[in-house]
């Protein structure tokens, strides 16, 4: 019977073992399942925000496009509500909570970008006032000259003319011609022009997230969460951010079980749609609809505006061409 | 003698637990773990396809009952609406000519019942429920009963919760109106 006896202390050591580490497995296990979810949520919360996302688009005559967003509210309105419903966390109360892991929303175009952070030194109440920052503009500083970055071919320069700012849009032919500053010239005049600006764009739009991720955790150490966050270099692994309007957000510090926390950061493009509208007008005596650019000049636009073709079709009008 | 038998029930009492109930135990915390991924993912699908359609259809959520149905559990989808409307801003609500100009976004919550009953109203062939863009969906998903493997470690531990075996609950915007 001694080896019964010895080999059952054996399982029952083994058994505290297997226990303890099944404990650690389980912990881990929540853990995962916990980031896997809020993944999800922020993926959810991401795409909401960027389908929100309003553009307009500026032509110029060679049919480029430079694509400015609009009512940048409208994103981050999205993107929390989004993340509260998800996370039943809709009262007022919840939302303060919830918008303590959010450091940062970002909509970034073609040639600025919006941010919605803490506002540095603005308290409402026993909260510092989170806000839509205004507008920033992508530019680089040479000299007495700021160029901003912009993907349209007529290129924005303010520069110091007589102790007072001017600010000019040409052609980067034009720009060429004229500019007298050889640094500006050798800027402009570079090969991989398009290549460099996009870099520099990274570059800024780092270093301001920088800047309000050092805020925020500033602002969250004095309301007692004690979590260092910094986002990982961004240049030149996202290029695509500067390329089209695009929406990039963080959670951090979201508490997970294991004393784990979440952090992510998160982006998602702008799905731009184009919305064409067909004018009805009569020709001749017959009903046609057209497009703006399709329009006969000598024509008034007429109050008859369609959002497709198959609307103006069934009203009886037949295609101008 | 009497020590020795005692030993032997114990010995074999531990073996069982390690050889029957441990094993068996693991295998249904297996199977939890795959119902909870099934069951994110089902969820998913349905919220992406409501957000991609601007629209629930009957056969859509009788499908989603129905894939959910083969996980094993019984489960309670809940869905929620959140119409987005706009409301003009009166400075004076009685007095109309004090429009600020300005208009609030308020949202209104249709509740689960109301959706299914628009889903089998009577006389409705079609069985759809629409939604605009820019309106938020909620669905929420959680089993009524509890998984074997919860049973048995409530058994085991002489434990009790009211906590769902399974939940998972997303949310969403609709982004297109696809009808």
């Amino acid at each position: 019977m001694k080896l019964i006896n010895y080999g059952l202390i054996g399982i029952m050591v083994l058994s505290a073992i297997f226990f303890t580490e099944n404990m650690t497995v389980a912990a881990l296990k929540t853990t995962q399942y916990q980031t896997q979810y809020y993944q999800l949520v922020l993926s959810h919360a991401a795409e909401d925000a960027a389908n929100a996302i309003k553009t307009s688009a500026t032509n110029d005559v060679n049919k480029e496009r430079s694509l400015k967003i609009e009512q940048p509210h409208l994103a981050v309105e999205a993107f929390i509500t989004s993340l509260a419903n998800s996370l039943s966390m809709t009262s007022k109360g919840d939302m303060i909570w919830l918008s303590n892991f959010i450091p940062y929303i970002v909509m970034v175009d073609n040639s600025g970008y919006y941010i919605y952070a803490v506002s540095p030194g603005e308290e409402s109440g026993y909260q510092y006032q989170r806000k839509l920052l205004p507008r920033i503009d992508f530019m680089h500083k040479i000299d007495d000259y700021y160029i901003f970055l912009d993907d349209a071919p007529t290129i924005k320069i303010m520069h110091r003319q007589g102790g007072q700012w001017q600010v000019n849009y040409r052609s980067l032919a034009d720009w060429l011609d004229i500019i007298d500053n050889t640094a500006v010239k050798d800027f402009l005049s570079a090969p991989n022009y398009k290549r460099r600006i996009a870099q520099l764009k990274l570059r800024q739009l780092e270093s301001d997230l920088s800047d309000i991720v050092n805020l925020h955790n500033q602002y969250a150490h004095e309301r007692g969460l004690f979590y260092d966050f910094a986002i990982e270099p961004i240049a030149g692994k996202w290029t695509g951010v500067v390329e089209r309007p695009t929406i990039i957000a963080a959670l951090q510090g979201m508490p997970l079980a294991n004393n784990q926390v979440f952090d992510q950061v998160v982006a998602h493009y702008a799905s731009v749609i184009r919305e064409e509208k067909y004018y009805g007008f009569v020709y001749n005596g017959v009903k046609y609809y057209a497009s703006l650019d399709q329009l006969p000049v000598s024509l008034h636009l007429t109050d008859n505006v369609f959002f497709n073709p198959q609307d103006a079709a069934k009203k009886g009008y037949y295609p101008y061409e | 003698m009497i020590e020795d038998s005692l030993w032997l029930i114990t010995s074999i009492i531990v073996i069982i637990i390690l050889l029957i109930v441990f094993p068996v135990m693991h295998t249904m915390e297996k199977q939890d773990d795959l119902v909870q991924i099934q069951l994110i993912n089902e969820v998913n699908l349905f919220l992406h396809d409501v957000k991609t359609k601007g629209k629930i259809t009957r056969v859509d959520y009788e499908q989603l009952n129905a894939k959910l149905a083969r996980l094993g559990n019984y489960f309670e989808v809940k869905i929620e609406h959140q119409k987005r409307l706009f409301a003009p801003i009166y400075d004076d609500p009685l007095n109309a000519n004090t429009f600020s100009g300005k208009i609030s976004t308020v949202y209104d919550l249709i509740t689960d019942q109301e959706i299914v009953e628009a889903l089998y109203k009577t006389g409705s062939s079609t069985g759809v429920y629409y939604l605009n863009r820019g309106d938020f969906v909620t669905i929420s998903v959680n089993s009524t009963l509890k998984s074997k493997f919860d049973r048995m470690r409530d058994i085991i531990l002489l434990t009790s919760s009211d906590t769902p075996s399974f939940f998972v609950r997303l949310s969403g915007m609709v982004a297109h109106e696809a009808y």
